[in-house]
């Protein structure tokens, strides 16, 4: 009997654990979307690893540095990031998550909205969820 | 003293260079294993052995499959590829992850006989697992 009762224990606090970590993931994929909103370089530069190359569905990648640097420099501001359901992929300490979501905002001078299936790919490194991959697709 | 310190640094440095290197030229290895198995061989048990037991595989319409439905779809494809070729690979490892991106070219003749060119950027992501690198997660996007 008690073996049963350590048995379930053991479930309940897994997936708790579990859950736990989804958490903490959904607040860091929030605090990416709302540091591109606001420019905010300190959370940015906490939420990216330093090899990280963004891509873009128009073949552009920025690095690190650009994602930051482009926000200040006109090659892109962001209007609008809205992210629909997120899908967790999880092997570990390595997330993938994934997302159709709709972003507006304007490049080089230009509107822009769009629809966008986006993969981000997330490690946590010292208790932190690190983005160490992102690349999008339009959604036709 | 200081001579041999310097010394026991240098065979340190250069052990940790080798060990990334030999990561590398397996990830490398694996890269082309799973282009040519995926436009190729379409043989679902090494594609098997290539990705993690939770894989998310994104195409570049933006449909994206889960281990099973990405493994049946390759080797139920009936398009025949020519030509393929990888080009501008990258791989950055980062202890137990890797990611690569790379330019992915040829032909695809589909069943129906309708040739035309693919041209693909390329993004997989890549975890250690026993000592071997299985892709978790890959993203294609067309270039047009």
């Amino acid at each position: 009997m008690k073996v049963l009762q350590v048995i379930i224990w053991l479930l309940l606090t897994s997936s708790w654990a579990i859950a736990q970590d989804t958490t903490g993931l959904k607040n860091a994929t929030a605090a990416l979307n709302k540091g591109l909103l606001e420019k905010d370089s300190v959370v940015l530069k906490k939420l990216m690893s330093d090899d990280l190359l963004y891509g873009h569905s128009n073949l552009w990648l920025q690095s690190k540095q650009e994602v930051i640097a482009d926000l200040y420099n006109g090659k892109i501001e962001y209007k609008k990031i809205e992210p629909g359901p997120e899908s967790f992929t999880i092997n570990k300490n390595v997330v993938a998550v994934r997302s159709n979501t709709k972003v507006e905002g304007v490049m080089k001078g230009t509107f822009f909205s769009l629809s966008l299936q986006v993969l981000q790919v997330w490690k946590k490194i010292k208790k932190n969820w690190v983005l160490i991959a992102r690349q999008s697709v339009k959604v036709s | 003293m200081k001579k041999i310190i310097l010394f026991q640094g240098l065979l340190l440095a250069a052990f940790f260079s080798f060990a990334q290197s030999k990561d590398e030229q397996k990830i490398m290895d694996n890269v082309q294993l799973l282009h040519g198995t995926i436009f190729g061989t379409k043989d679902s048990l090494t594609l098997e052995k290539l990705s993690a037991q939770e894989v998310t595989y994104g195409h570049s319409h933006g449909n994206v499959q889960d281990r099973k439905t990405f493994i049946e779809s390759v080797s139920h494809n009936k398009s025949v590829y020519t030509n393929m070729q990888a080009a501008n690979i990258t791989v950055m490892i980062n202890g137990k992850t890797a990611v690569t991106r790379y330019l992915l070219t040829g032909t695809e003749t589909n069943k129906a006989g309708k040739a035309g060119e693919l041209k693909l950027n390329i993004l997989q992501v890549w975890i250690k697992e026993n000592g071997n690198w299985k892709m978790m997660a890959r993203q294609a996007v067309m270039v047009s």
